[in-house]
């Protein structure tokens, strides 16, 4: 039932998101998701633009304390309140960007397709480059203002961002499907943008959430994960070790499976779709909580009961 | 009056007390008809105490063969009502019971208030129990009795290297033709009891206060081994015999 | 008297005691006071398990020899065979066995091969035996029955759980085994093959589940839950899940508790006819509402749930629910399974283990130690009873299992 519940509520996020814009709505600059700022109805903006911008670190030192610089961490402030309520629901939940990697998926079930598996060694590998990616978006920025680096490499995230070119498409705009011949900064970029957006096509086809693995949006919720309302607890002693939770995790988390000492296993690459509570059938082993308070808790009946309904398909 | 009887495997044990005093006691081999038996035993009673079944209160009934006494008011687990027994004999200083019975070995521990906590008790194989004492007593042609005073004076006691009780017959019988001390083989027969018990004591924590009941435990050589193996001290019931009847008495 | 004469004789006649002690054990089942007439196809179904000529009349399908729980049942439903489960129950059955085998050997094998002995042509009924190597009784079983082992199908279970050499070996395994058995019906699998038994079987679980519920709820003895779940192996899923609907609407309606104490059953299989455990646990008073016993609630592990639906990711769904989840103690990293133990005993309110071995099986011998250890750490009481298939210590047993009763 979960599952369902949250379909619902993805799809209504991505339609509010995308085109509420068009309706007058607008939530401000500080949404912790990829409500891209590119789309022409978009009713908030993904706080990776305020980040890399004028609002964020494209600041000289000298205006850090200036209106600019009080802007700037207003935006962070209402950034880290709405992180807070939500924590990673804003990914599993609310991601435009996410949900349309899910309708992926689930073509590529209906299909009967395999998903791709990467070995655990790949897959450590893998998480590293988030960080790269946000290290990369706050350096650059303060380097144009501060050290003179060239103006064309404002925004250095968002002219790679995949979704820049692909969501727009939802409001019928195509102008971002383009290469740039204004100068050779601009065209690297462009070229970059559509090999990865071309790559991106692929990858999350064929592999779950395959964006999400190298999001920065993610690096950054990391950095302040301890801080969130939500919280994801796990009973180590009374977890027997059946891997379902493993199995069934999108972007293939092994921590909430091997984990036998932490209580708390909210991890960086979570994204809070709650699919291991829903397939875990030890009772009250996984919980999502919101301070102490029980959200979700596994269950097999619960788990018995969703299973049994796939008969008679 | 309240009778309190354990029918065990190899002998039946019957109690008759009057509040907590035991007034009458009696221990006899088993034989087939367990319930005819416990009906002589109980006329018997009566008898030598000059009195009627009418005055016979609680008839309480434990042990192997208890299902078998269709009379009884009150039926008890043999382990239940050793807890008991021994706390009430032991004015409640008993902790730690290890009782020797017919067939069978079992190391009780009891609460505060004569209650079981734990208890471990032997696997099918009936080494070290009653049984043992019995075999060994037919080959040395001494009864069980004097097995206590003869230990005391072994000086080397031998090693019986069985701990079943079958082989170790043929052992102490061609110990016996090499011209074996009695006394020698008796305290080596209660060295491998009391290896025996601490083997099925096994990681089990025993508390302070040991008493040792059941047939064969009024026996002063045996205990002082299973001092010696468990570096315990070791106690010997009143009337080592009868705990587990008087024990279902009480219940 | 010819040797030959002599053979069939011996053979005849032991045959014969075993269907009498299975005979018995029916009818003393079915004249308790507690026993449904919806159980009666369950019965028939573990007349089936001493004789696979039966059962491979009863069903069309082919009938193939199975050990243990780690090969799913999914696959082979899938291939349309009816697996054969190889854990034998019968005393009886052991004479025909004992002079082929070492002294102390395990009860299941003695009377499994005992079985498999009781007439020349059971061993032409079985197309073929999957044996995954878990404990050293199953691996050597073939060779001491005297199979052409080129003819049977080994699957090498991977004894630790936890890392991901275990997981994609058993997988491999697995995929093996599909081609293996697609070889010997001479046909290949269809993904919406495979899907079909997946979801008969999650189906199943579903009211597996709520007998389990009702279990937990001491509405049900412990005889008769086994009764259901030794008699899963023998029978087609859908009629044994149609089967087990029946039962649970009969119980849902007729709700009662029983009056005995509620008590955890762990350790070695318990397998009709011989059920002489559970009859010593209710004769001392208490029932068994939970267990983790690979011959009843754990005899299919159910919750292969899947996302991906591709044929590889069901296998891989399959391949890591019966390995991982399985608690078998051959496995190295076995520490969590009493884990398992620790979630039903808080959820449900009981408070006693009684742990059970098997004489001649080291595995659950060997684990009993530390599952001892963690159980009484945690405040709850354990008793271990070390028996096998013969009658002579049930006295000793009820003793102890009655002591234990009033130590909770």
């Amino acid at each position: 039932m979960i599952s369902k519940i949250r379909l619902i509520i993805q799809n209504i996020s991505f339609i509010f998101l995308t085109y509420g814009g068009k309706l007058g709505i607008h939530l401000g600059y500080s949404l912790p998701c990829f409500s891209c700022p590119y789309v022409g109805g978009c009713a908030g903006n993904c706080y990776l633009m305020a980040l890399q911008g004028n609002y964020g670190f494209e600041i000289a030192a000298a205006d850090v304390f200036s209106t600019w610089g009080e802007r700037a961490l207003l935006i962070f402030i209402l950034f880290l309140v709405l992180f807070m309520l939500l924590s990673k629901l804003w990914c599993g939940w609310i991601c435009p960007f996410g949900t349309l990697q899910d309708w992926f998926t689930s073509l590529r079930r209906k299909l009967g397709i395999a998903e791709t598996e990467f070995s655990w060694k790949t897959r450590d590998r893998q998480k590293i480059i988030k960080y790269i990616l946000l290290a990369a978006l706050i350096i650059i920025p303060l380097c144009i203002a501060n050290f003179g680096l060239h103006s064309d490499f404002k925004m250095p995230f968002c002219q790679i961002c995949p979704a820049k070119p692909i969501m727009p498409l939802f409001c019928g705009e195509t102008r971002h499907l383009s290469l740039d011949f204004t100068n050779s900064i601009t065209l690297s970029f462009t070229i970059l943008s559509m090999v990865i957006t071309g790559g991106l096509f692929v990858g999350i086809f064929f592999k779950d959430r395959f964006f999400c693995m190298f999001c920065p949006m993610l690096a950054l919720m990391h950095i302040f994960s301890k801080i969130g309302f939500i919280h994801f607890k796990k009973s180590v002693n009374t977890c027997q070790g059946c891997g379902n939770c493993k199995r069934m995790c999108p972007v293939d988390i092994r921590d909430v499976y091997l984990e036998k000492e932490n209580k708390d296993v909210l991890t960086e690459d979570c994204m809070l779709c709650l699919k291991c509570i829903e397939s875990c059938p030890g009772d009250s082993v996984l919980s999502v909580k919101f301070f102490n308070l029980n959200i979700f808790s596994s269950s097999r009946k619960y788990l018995a009961d969703k299973c049994g309904r796939l008969h008679g398909k | 009056m309240n009778i309190g009887i354990d029918v065990g495997s190899t002998a039946v044990k019957i109690v008759f007390l009057e509040k907590e005093k035991i007034l009458w006691k009696k221990s006899t081999p088993t034989i087939p008809g367990q319930g005819k038996l416990v009906n002589h035993l109980i006329a018997e009673g009566l008898n030598a105490l000059s009195i009627n079944e009418s005055d016979i209160g609680n008839l309480s009934v434990t042990g192997y063969g208890r299902k078998l006494i269709s009379k009884a008011d009150n039926v008890i687990n043999e382990i239940a009502a050793n807890a008991l027994g021994a706390h009430l004999l032991s004015s409640a200083k008993a902790q730690t019971i290890i009782n020797i019975g017919g067939q069978d070995i079992k190391i009780i521990k009891i609460s505060k208030d004569g209650k079981v906590m734990d208890f471990k008790m032997n696997d099918k194989c009936a080494a070290g129990t009653g049984r043992f004492f019995e075999m060994a007593a037919r080959i040395l042609d001494t009864p069980v009795s004097e097995f206590g005073d003869l230990s005391l004076v072994s000086d080397s006691p031998v090693s019986i290297n069985s701990t079943c009780a079958v082989f170790a017959e043929s052992e102490i019988v061609s110990m016996l033709a090499n011209g074996e001390k009695k006394e020698n083989i008796v305290k080596g027969l209660h060295e491998s009891v009391a290896n025996r018990i601490s083997n099925i004591i096994g990681s089990m924590e025993l508390d302070e206060f040991i008493f040792i009941d059941g047939g064969p435990a009024a026996n002063s050589g045996l205990a002082d081994c299973i001092k010696e193996k468990l570096l315990y001290d070791i106690h010997i019931l009143n009337f080592p015999q009868f705990t587990v009847a008087y024990g279902a008495a009480m219940s | 008297m010819e040797n030959n004469i002599r053979h069939y004789k011996i053979q005849n006649r032991v045959r014969k005691q075993i269907e009498k002690e299975c005979m018995d054990k029916i009818e003393s089942l079915k004249s308790r006071g507690d026993y449904i007439d919806e159980l009666d196809p369950f019965l028939n179904a573990l007349f089936f398990s001493i004789h696979p000529d039966k059962l491979q009349e009863k069903t069309s399908r082919p009938v193939v020899g199975l050990f243990c729980i780690q090969a799913p049942f999914e696959l082979f439903d899938a291939f349309k065979l009816q697996p054969f489960k190889l854990c034998g129950g019968s005393y009886e059955a052991q004479h025909l066995s004992t002079s082929k085998l070492p002294a102390l050997a395990c009860p299941i094998i003695k009377s499994t091969m005992g079985i498999l002995n009781s007439d020349d042509h059971y061993r032409n009924v079985f197309k073929t035996i999957i044996i995954p190597t878990t404990c050293d009784w199953v691996v050597k079983f073939a060779e001491l029955a005297e199979y052409n082992i080129p003819e049977l199908h080994f699957m090498e279970l991977p004894h630790i759980k936890e890392n991901e050499k275990g997981e994609q070996r058993w997988l491999l395994e697995l995929l093996e085994l599909k081609r293996f058995l697609g070889k010997i019906m001479g046909i290949r699998l269809k993904r919406k093959d495979l899907l079909n038994s997946v979801n008969r079987y999650l189906a199943a679980w579903k009211y597996f589940n709520k007998l389990i519920e009702l279990r937990r709820d001491n509405n049900i003895s412990a005889l008769l839950f086994t009764i259901i779940v030794n008699a899963f192996p023998f029978m087609e899923i859908e009629n044994w899940t149609d089967t087990l609907k029946a039962v649970i609407k009969k119980y849902e309606m007729y709700k009662e508790k029983i009056k005995h104490r509620a008590i955890f059953l762990a350790g070695a299989p318990i397998v009709f006819p011989n059920l002489k455990m559970l009859d010593l646990i209710e004769e001392a008073g208490m029932n068994v509402t939970a267990d983790d016993i690979c011959s009843s609630e754990r005899i299919f592990p159910g919750g292969a749930c899947y996302d991906d639906t591709s044929e590889h990711g069901l296998m891989k769904a399959l391949s890591d629910r019966y390995h991982k989840a399985c608690i078998c103690p051959t496995y190295a990293d076995n520490t969590r399974r009493v884990n398992g133990i620790f979630n039903t005993l808080e959820e449900n309110g009981i408070n006693g283990v009684v742990y059970h071995v098997l004489k001649g099986c080291h595995p659950y011998d060997i684990e009993s130690i530390s599952v001892e250890k963690k159980i009484k750490d945690r405040g709850y009481r354990f008793i271990k009873i070390e028996t096998d298939y013969v009658d002579e210590d049930r006295q000793n047993i009820l003793t102890r299992l009655e002591a234990f009763n009033n130590t909770l």
